[in-house]
């Protein structure tokens, strides 16, 4: 399953990240990466984008980035 | 010794970590800024004052990484690999405590460039109230670098920061990283990013503590905010108050610096002979000043406005809630902002594009920008539509001019869809942009970096964008004034001094005389060299159904559109005084006659100027700004050209349309 997948609340752990995409890279500079615990907090009026925590910080990833990221 | 500073260092950071707060608080007044040659990004540097003397600090760009993605993001790289310049000698680095492991991930690839360094250990506040606790000694003994507590809003710990700084610095003590690629294709790689996290998380055991705490303060307060209801019923209200603010609280303050400069005008001018000299001081420099000031109590009240949200987190917010809208077009939610701004003046609207980390992104949005129909317009929609569009209720429900001016707001923001699209798609080289936008937590707004930001910003209008708004007006108004051609002088002479020699009472004298110089006036500005321009291109401007006097008036409303009601006036010699100017000025427009004797305005005339105004960049001062902040004379005369291009083909087609309507 893929992280935009996931609903407001859930979270899980990262299994892997798309690979060859220059997004994903910034995803995981920003501490995306396998193993990393993630919880989506909610989503925006118009479901896109949504509110993620990840460690101690808050980002909001659009549903294409979200999808690069594979969930556990 | 030289008065010079001894040293160079660099203060590096996350952005959302206090460190314009902290530059400030070290450098105090004594910044100079500037631009990045090439990118929009702008750089600071000041003198900071540490124990040995004073050295000079460079402000470096908030950023995650080094591995840059974009030309902005490559600046703090090349800085510090001394392509830029000379490179710094020691670096001031700044993290946050209530998100040590991402900051350590940065600070990791700085400390493997080997510079003496520093970390300033910012926001211990905000970490306890997460339950979390960095012990600086610790942190500092694993890292091997001197690690300062401060609180950069409360500006504590700033002293022990420059004894750490002299001390690294006369040690000649290299920072040791991980060792790991900061450059180069290896830097981006997978195992070089986990390895750095790898080694931020050994570096943290030991010096981090964390214990269980409620919900937060920025929790609750983001639960609100980020409602699906509550969050954009706040935002509807925040958004309104600042249009409001630009649009309308502005205004009061605007006519006071208008009023003052007329009157400094006034007073500078009263000892001065009439003639030359006098009137290009009057309508050309006042009237030039004039129009540079009166944009600052906007530019103010926004940035007021900006760096608030910005300072307090809610700006990011702002971009969340937004961005699916302005997705579809390429946009993100970070444009909002600005392009609603631009409703009231494109001026501070492209000035808050600096809130766009994405160069491109933000290029376009500064470009749409324009389309927006600002506040400037509504003098050409209200003065046309009172003189040529009756005021009628449509199946009895809304006057058809109050729907008009609905379609010429609509259709500037229309238009800027398929724009931005275009742009957007031109400009799509190298990697894909990102929209990942970090949400920091709430903190209250901190006032000395409110009033820097507005402060900064208002100062470099008036001395970029404002000399080149000067130049223009002095420019159009010297070609509306000359040439002065020495027979037409004579005889107005000898037409006053026929008027005078006249014997009525004095009341109609003084009326007759001010008829005369109007009509005079108005003889020299159909001959000057303005309007050999009109005549010149007013055939380009036909098929949009003007007289030449029209596209002369257009061409005069070059430094800002709504001179154009004036040229009109000035054109058409409009009496100002009997029932207020417009009154006058909509009389002698309806009277107004071609060479052939037809009526130069009809229905079908004002509704093709009133389109090619909505469209058009006939205002000196955005294209000023456009350049200022674009870096590129380029991309302001792309503006200009585009716009007009639209503007053009809007207006040709209202009018022929109309035309076929049986408006014309």
């Amino acid at each position: 399953m893929t992280l935009d997948k996931l609903k407001d609340g859930q979270s899980g752990t990262i299994r892997a990240l798309a690979h060859g995409q220059s997004s994903a890279v910034r995803l995981m500079e920003m501490g995306l990466f396998e193993g990393s615990r993630i919880k989506v907090l909610r989503r925006a009026p118009l479901g896109d984008p949504m509110e993620i925590q990840i460690g101690d910080y808050r980002l909001s990833l659009r549903r294409e980035e979200a999808a690069l990221v594979e969930i556990a | 010794m030289t008065d010079g500073p001894r040293f160079r260092a660099a203060l590096a950071g996350n952005p959302n970590v206090g460190k314009t707060t902290l530059f400030n608080a070290l450098t105090g007044l004594n910044q100079r800024t500037g631009n990045y040659p090439g990118v929009t990004v702008h750089w600071h540097a000041g003198t900071w004052n540490i124990p040995g003397g004073p050295i000079e600090l460079l402000d470096l760009p908030g950023s995650y990484s080094l591995a840059a993605r974009s030309p902005d993001e490559a600046v703090v790289q090349r800085l510090l690999s001394g392509q830029d310049g000379p490179r710094p000698e020691a670096l001031l680095v700044i993290i946050d405590a209530s998100n040590p492991e991402r900051n350590l991930y940065f600070l990791s690839q700085l400390m493997d460039l080997g510079l003496p360094t520093v970390v300033a250990l910012n926001m211990g506040d905000v970490a306890e109230s997460k339950g979390l606790k960095v012990d600086a000694a610790a942190l500092a003994r694993s890292l091997g670098v001197p690690v300062v507590p401060i609180l950069a809003h409360k500006r504590e710990g700033l002293a022990a920061l420059g004894e750490a700084m002299e001390r690294v610095v006369a040690d000649k003590r290299g920072a040791v990283g991980p060792g790991l690629p900061v450059d180069g294709p290896g830097a981006a790689e997978a195992a070089t990013i986990r390895g750095r996290y790898e080694w931020a998380r050994m570096r943290l055991v030991g010096a981090i503590t964390r214990s269980e705490v409620g919900i937060s303060f920025s929790d609750r307060v983001d639960k609100v905010l980020t409602h699906r209801v509550w969050g954009l019923l706040v935002m509807i209200l925040v958004m309104g108050m600042i249009f409001q603010s630009i649009y309308a609280w502005s205004q009061p303050v605007m006519d006071l610096l208008d009023a003052f400069v007329r009157w400094g005008g006034a007073k500078i001018l009263a000892p001065l002979p009439a003639g030359m000299l006098k009137d290009l001081l009057s309508a050309g420099v006042i009237a030039g000043v004039g129009s540079v000031l009166v944009f600052l109590p906007q530019i103010a009240v926004l940035f007021i406005f900006i760096a608030i949200l910005e300072d307090c987190g809610y700006m990011a917010r702002s971009a969340f809630l937004m961005d699916r809208i302005f997705a579809r077009i390429g946009l993100s939610g970070r444009s909002f902002i600005p392009l609603l701004s631009s409703f009231a003046c494109a001026v501070p609207g492209i000035l808050a594009t600096r809130t766009i980390s994405d160069r491109r992104e933000r290029l376009t949005t500064m470009l749409v920008a324009p389309l927006m129909s600002c506040s400037a317009r509504l003098p050409i929609y209200t003065i046309l539509m009172a003189a040529f569009l009756p005021s009628r209720r449509i199946f009895g429900l809304v006057d058809q001019r109050a729907l008009l001016l609905l379609g010429l707001y609509g259709m500037g923001l229309l238009l800027a869809v398929p724009v931005a699209w275009a742009l957007r798609k031109r400009m799509h080289t190298g990697p894909a942009p990102l929209f990942i936008i970090e949400l920091p937590g709430y903190k209250w707004p901190e006032p000395r970096t409110v009033f820097r930001r507005v402060w900064e910003q208002c100062r470099e209008f008036v001395t970029n964008a404002g000399t080149i708004i000067l130049a223009v007006a002095v420019v159009v108004w010297a070609l509306g004034a000359f040439p002065r051609p020495q027979p037409l002088l004579d005889r107005f002479a000898a037409d006053r001094a026929a008027l005078a020699s006249r014997t009525v009472d004095s009341g109609t004298m003084a009326a007759q005389r001010d008829e005369l110089l109007r009509v005079q006036q108005a003889e020299l500005l159909r001959q000057s060299y303005l309007a050999r321009m009109g005549r010149a291109i007013g055939p380009v401007f036909e098929p949009l159904g003007w007289d030449w006097r029209v596209t002369m008036a257009a061409l005069a409303s070059f430094p800002a559109r709504e001179v154009v009601v004036g040229s009109l006036g000035a054109i058409f010699n409009a009496n100002g005084d009997e029932e207020g100017e417009s009154g006058g000025l909509r009389d002698a427009l309806a009277k107004a006659r071609r060479d052939d004797g037809k009526p130069v305005f009809t229905l079908a005339v004002a509704l093709s100027l009133m389109v090619f105004f909505a469209l058009c960049a006939q205002c000196a001062s955005t294209l000023a700004v456009i350049r200022r902040e674009s870096g590129h004379w380029g991309w302001a005369a792309f503006t200009f050209s585009y716009m007009t291009l639209l503007a053009w083909f809007g207006g040709a087609l209202t009018y022929h349309l109309a035309v076929a309507f049986g408006l014309g």
